[in-house]
């Protein structure tokens, strides 16, 4: 059984334009000492599921449909206390960078020991201890634990973080775009870490970035979405071989070492607005390859390859597809036609 | 920590310049006002030598440059002479008439911050629900309402018509004790100061509420809740760090408040007949009992200046972002 099962999952967000779904019938799991990264642009519901993990949604957004399972319990129907069992000891998050996560008026150890204090009860020496293990990990001096959030910069808030999630020990971590804002180099410091909380303690991650290259780098399975919808889950073939044209747009939207004379191509146009979704596929009014069934009619995953799925209605063309989708022309004709 | 104590040695600095300035404009203020203070004593038939006399012995007739040295060194150190109508060291009356303004305004303060600061908080967290809006408007309407207006209808209704509470004064006749303490801890004052207390905390209750729950809505949107209600805390605690957070401003506002309540009771020490500094202050000033009249305009400038120091450094303890420089 995976560690996390998200069944047919919908969340709906309230607005005063009306109820849009931000997540629409979505399924993936996450198997234990997976390290899966869930790429797609800002808006498509990636950030919704993190939170939906951890219970916090806002305030207008609930869970409308479907079920999340972690070790087979349903998070959505736990109730509160049930919950905030879990919550830190066996699911803990790292926040967005560009998030003040830590409260301003305490310091960063009165912070972790909180944590800590409201899971289990360990002597203060314990907790000490910890704490040196933990900044010792993510590379922090022991002596600014009693420093106050904003006396660190954004790195090392990041940093804090990381430590503060791996205060319990937790089964499985949740990075929600942990390294937005900061700087390439920081960047590079802080996913190093995190990864080294898969390899090193083989913990299951979710790493929720709009980056590819990140993904590419760090994640042993990628889940591609698009306006509420997985449109493409696997391997490192997504990468290598992907099925959907999507994905094949977000891969030629970043750059590749490999091969540094290739052209950067964005994909034309923005995504649907979910409060009216379209009925076809979602992403045909900016697919280059889009035919008359696309916009009748919504694809479903179906099996590509060993472990991995796509949600396209031409999967039998995709190797013409990737070749078509190099081209910058391909993509600006699809604007044009539109 | 150095940075601290050199933030708290500038505001202090700070402090007794204004000091000083309050002290020479109230110098010069006095002798600017109308009616010489001779003329209460020395009645204008008698001989001029007479006049003359008296001014040498209040040392009015030294330059004033003199008057004015020898007057700062009075007031700095809390000599402020001897009242032209009480025969007795202003010193004594002005610190009994604070005392008295006090036993009203502490208590007041006190009950008007923590039910308008657990009121404001909460009606923050629950911002939208009926309730809360119900309760913006009831705290708009007090606040909305003059001090002698509130006063008159309570004193109407609570005092005349229903006779539960005595019309005005602070205690009994003959309940004085022979101390401050012996008067104030007794059941008969707080019998006298449920009204005047009532009144005060119908309108200071407002600004706390409406203050914190602006702030804790401003709080609600911190994304440090997120993370905190990840980490699996209790409702309860989470309501605990946004209040926290939420409080700051109203260190400054309760420093503020005091300061303005010692000096603006005058309305109600009258309708209640609290004989407070406020009271003195209008008495003294229509008896031309100059030496009260300075004492007490001092003593308010002294209450608002070091009620927001303390508010200052106060804020710089408990927020720590506060940079000290």
């Amino acid at each position: 059984m995976a560690l996390l099962q998200i069944r047919d999952l919908c969340i709906d967000y309230r607005t005063t334009a009306g109820t849009a779904r931000a997540v629409d019938k979505l399924s993936l799991d996450i198997e234990e000492g997976e390290y899966l990264g869930l790429v797609g642009e800002s808006g498509c519901g990636k950030s919704t599921i993190a939170k939906a993990v951890l219970g916090i949604l806002p305030r207008n957004g609930a869970v409308a449909e479907g079920d999340i399972l972690f070790r087979g319990r349903s998070l959505p129907h736990s109730s509160l206390q049930e919950l905030n069992r879990l919550r830190w000891r066996d699911i803990a998050m790292v926040p967005q960078s560009a998030m003040n996560g830590f409260d301003p008026v305490y310091t960063i150890e009165a912070q972790i020991n909180e944590a800590i204090d409201t899971h289990v009860s360990w002597s203060r020496e314990q907790k000490r201890k910890r704490i040196d293990e933990l900044f010792a990990f993510v590379g922090l001096e022991r002596g600014r634990a009693h420093d106050f959030p904003h006396q660190f910069s954004g790195g090392m808030r990041q940093r804090a973080m990381i430590a503060m999630a791996m205060a319990l020990d937790p089964g499985f971590i949740v990075a929600d775009e942990p390294t937005t804002g900061l700087d390439v180099i920081v960047q590079d410091q802080i996913l190093h870490r995190i990864k080294e909380i898969h390899t090193r303690f083989g913990k299951t991650m979710l790493l929720i970035t709009h980056d590819m290259a990140v993904v590419a780098e760090n994640c042993d399975r990628i889940a591609v979405m698009y306006a509420g919808k997985l449109v493409e889950h696997g391997a490192h073939n997504v990468f290598e071989t992907p099925f959907h044209p999507y994905t094949m747009g977000l891969c030629n939207a970043f750059p590749d070492l490999a091969d540094r004379g290739r052209e950067l191509i964005s994909i034309p146009k923005a995504p649907p607005n979910l409060l009216t979704p379209p009925v076809g596929c979602r992403f045909a009014d900016r697919c280059p390859f889009a035919a008359a069934r696309c916009r009748a009619e919504a694809p479903a995953l179906v099996e590509v390859g060993p472990g991995h799925v796509a949600a396209c209605h031409f999967i039998d063309r995709a190797a013409e597809f990737r070749m078509k989708a190099r081209d910058i022309g391909t993509w600006q004709g699809a604007a044009a036609a539109a | 920590m150095h940075a601290w104590r050199t933030f708290v040695l500038r505001r202090l600095a700070l402090l007794l310049f204004v000091i000083v300035s309050i002290l020479t404009m109230m110098f010069f203020l006095f002798k600017l006002l109308p009616g010489d203070p001779t003329s209460v004593f020395v009645d204008s038939n008698f001989p001029d030598d007479m006049v003359q006399r008296q001014k040498a012995l209040w040392g009015l007739d030294a330059p004033i440059w003199v008057q004015y040295l020898r007057y700062m060194g009075n007031m700095l150190t809390f000599d402020f002479g001897t009242s032209f109508f009480q025969m007795m060291p202003v010193r004594d009356i002005v610190v009994e008439k604070l005392l008295h303004t006090a036993s009203m305004i502490v208590p007041a303060v006190i009950i008007s911050v923590a039910l308008g600061a657990t009121l404001g908080a909460w009606l923050g967290w629950r911002r939208g629900t009926r309730r809360e809006g119900a309760a913006v408007v009831t705290l708009l309407t007090l606040r909305s309402v003059p001090s002698f207006f509130a006063g008159i209808m309570v004193l109407m209704i609570f005092s005349y018509w229903l006779g539960w509470f005595p019309p005005g004064g602070m205690v009994s006749v003959g309940g004085a004790g022979d101390s401050f303490w012996e008067t104030v801890l007794t059941i008969d004052f707080l019998h006298h100061l449920a009204l005047p207390c009532l009144v005060l905390v119908s309108r200071e209750i407002t600004s706390p509420a409406l203050l914190l729950r602006s702030t804790m809505l401003e709080v609600k949107g911190s994304d440090f809740l997120d993370v905190l209600r990840a980490k699996g805390l209790p409702e309860r605690r989470i309501v605990v760090h946004a209040t926290r957070n939420a409080l700051l401003p109203l260190v400054t506002d309760v420093a503020v408040m005091m300061g303005f309540l010692f000096q603006g009771q005058v309305l109600l020490e009258i309708i209640f007949a609290w004989p407070g500094v406020g009271r003195e202050l209008v008495t003294a000033l229509n008896d031309l009992d100059y030496p009260v009249a300075q004492a007490c305009f001092f003593v308010m400038a002294l209450i608002i200046l070091i009620t927001n120091f303390i508010a200052d450094i106060l804020y710089s303890v408990i927020d720590p972002r506060v940079a000290y420089d």
